[in-house]
């Protein structure tokens, strides 16, 4: 095959892969809304995915976002102090922190700590024979155990992103008060106020949900593609891990140039 | 006999399994109506592979999880491929299975395992399930239900498990693979019993054993006996024949 044949060949796998994870959640959300989905089994697995990804992620969420709240408020004070307006601060944490950095963070602890676990509980059941299993019993693997994965996932990140941005934002006013740009925490909030934009009503969201489907989608699609061989296990984490980065630093990219440009 | 419905019909079936070419089989043509039972005697049917266990597909080419390359398959009178998706996950819910290997799902307790399908098409209530299936497990001489991982399970309580998981949702078709297998002594007759009461209550059984002595209890009450010679299903008589 000549070179052009394979760029050409590379592309064309690339589009099929974004098309089948896009089918993936689009049936999830369609499963999603049916009632009859929701029988017992199915809502303990999104119970128990949303523990998993969200309440047990949240001591290492708060720390971070702790320490990065406090990083940008000094950040900020700098670019404050060499423009002579503390009204930066606002802009800075809105923007910065907000739109930017709480999605990017929490989709990658996400990704770290759950779109590998996933991937790798759905490689191991595929090797194992689990989900045949399943099959042969008349369990529909799309409603056990993608839908409830996939959405657990999407209101997880969202979850642990309003958290982040929350706690953030508290960190960020203790010590903007502590360095003296802000006095009290009306001030502090109408700062924040005056830097927020209609669009991050619909931002948040998107730059939250869909990111967290798709690491669930992609997690499950790595992980039940493993056919046969415990090697490819691991093969099949490190693969989810890579293709739900890049998915999710794609997509950001795509929803700043969409919300803002 | 409740009635006399066609259960499980196989219409000119090649069954291909690409592992085993060899062991293909051709053009099987056979019918199960409500109440009957058919024994199938595979010739090697069980291959050492990758480190597991595998089995020729034959039980799901049943359950239409297995492509036939050529003819039908139809439980309870229609095609797998004329079912919609879900009413084909519903319809494997109404087949009683025996696993020849792998039964499990190793991340759920074995009392999970056993409600899951039920709970899952909401055929009943979880309590309700578990009732009947600790009923089940003493019916075959086991004191309950185990609450653990089947990993923490000995192979022979396992196999009476899966037994009771086949029992548990009433099932139109038994499809028994290997049943005896890991089974300790003097528990297949309690299987049996409660195949010929399944059977009366209108079950089709298939059986896929090469047990002489459960050929023989399967035989005695009614089964057809078929085997797989030279890549087709051919009935064997009583006399070996």
């Amino acid at each position: 095959m000549s070179w052009l044949g394979g760029v050409g060949e590379g592309v064309w796998n690339g589009f099929r892969s974004v098309a089948y994870v896009a089918a993936v959640i689009a049936a999830t959300l369609r499963l999603g809304v049916c009632r009859s989905t929701w029988s017992a089994p199915v809502r303990r697995v999104l119970v128990l995915q949303v523990y998993f990804t969200a309440v047990q992620a949240i001591p290492f969420v708060l720390l971070l976002s702790f320490l990065m709240g406090g990083t940008i408020v000094v950040q900020g004070y700098l670019l404050a102090r060499l423009t002579g307006d503390s009204r930066l601060i606002g802009g800075v944490l809105v923007v910065l922190l907000m739109r930017e950095l709480a999605p990017l963070v929490v989709n990658f602890v996400v990704i770290g700590r759950s779109g590998s676990a996933i991937a790798a509980e759905m490689a191991a059941g595929a090797v194992g024979g689990d989900w045949k299993t399943l099959e042969a019993q008349g369990v529909d693997p799309m409603v056990y155990l993608v839908t409830p994965r996939v959405l657990g996932a999407g209101v997880s990140v969202f979850c642990l992103t309003v958290l982040f941005v929350t706690l953030a934002f508290i960190s960020g006013y203790f010590l903007s008060a502590l360095l003296g740009l802000t006095t009290t925490p009306r001030h502090f909030v109408s700062l924040l106020f005056a830097a927020v934009s209609p669009a991050d009503g619909w931002a948040l969201p998107a730059r939250t949900i869909l990111p967290g489907f798709m690491t669930g989608a992609i997690a499950c699609v790595e992980g039940l593609r493993v056919r046969g061989q415990l090697t490819e296990i691991p093969q099949a984490t490190t693969r989810a891990v890579v293709r739900a980065t890049t998915a999710l630093v794609v997509v950001l990219a795509l929803l700043t140039v969409i919300l803002y440009a | 006999m409740p009635d006399s419905e066609c259960i499980l019909e196989f219409e000119a079936v090649d069954l291909v399994d690409p592992l085993y070419p060899a062991e293909s089989l051709r053009a099987m043509s056979f019918s199960l109506r409500a109440g009957e039972s058919l024994l199938i005697r595979p010739r090697l049917a069980i291959h050492e592979e990758k480190g597991g266990l595998e089995s020729f597909p034959l039980a799901d080419c049943v359950e239409g999880l297995w492509p036939c390359s050529r003819g039908m398959v139809r439980f309870q009178g229609r095609a797998w491929s004329d079912y919609s998706t879900r009413e084909q996950w519903k319809a494997r819910a109404q087949i009683g299975r025996v696993f020849a290997f792998h039964a499990w799902v190793n991340n759920l307790t074995v009392l999970e395992n056993l409600t899951l399908a039920g709970c899952f098409h909401q055929l009943a209530t979880a309590s309700e399930l578990e009732r009947r299936a600790v009923e089940w497990a003493r019916r075959f001489g086991l004191d309950g239900v185990p609450g653990v991982r089947p990993g923490f399970v000995g192979k022979t309580e396992l196999r009476r498990l899966e037994w009771v998981r086949a029992f548990l949702l009433v099932p139109r078709l038994l499809l028994l693979e290997f049943p005896e297998m890991d089974a300790p002594w003097g528990v297949l007759p309690l299987l049996v019993q409660a195949v010929v009461e399944a059977m009366s209550r209108g079950a089709a059984v298939l059986w896929i054993t090469d047990d002489p002595a459960l050929m023989a209890e399967a035989r005695a009450h009614g089964a057809v006996v078929m085997e797989a010679v030279g890549g087709q299903l051919k009935r064997v008589e009583e006399n070996g024949k």
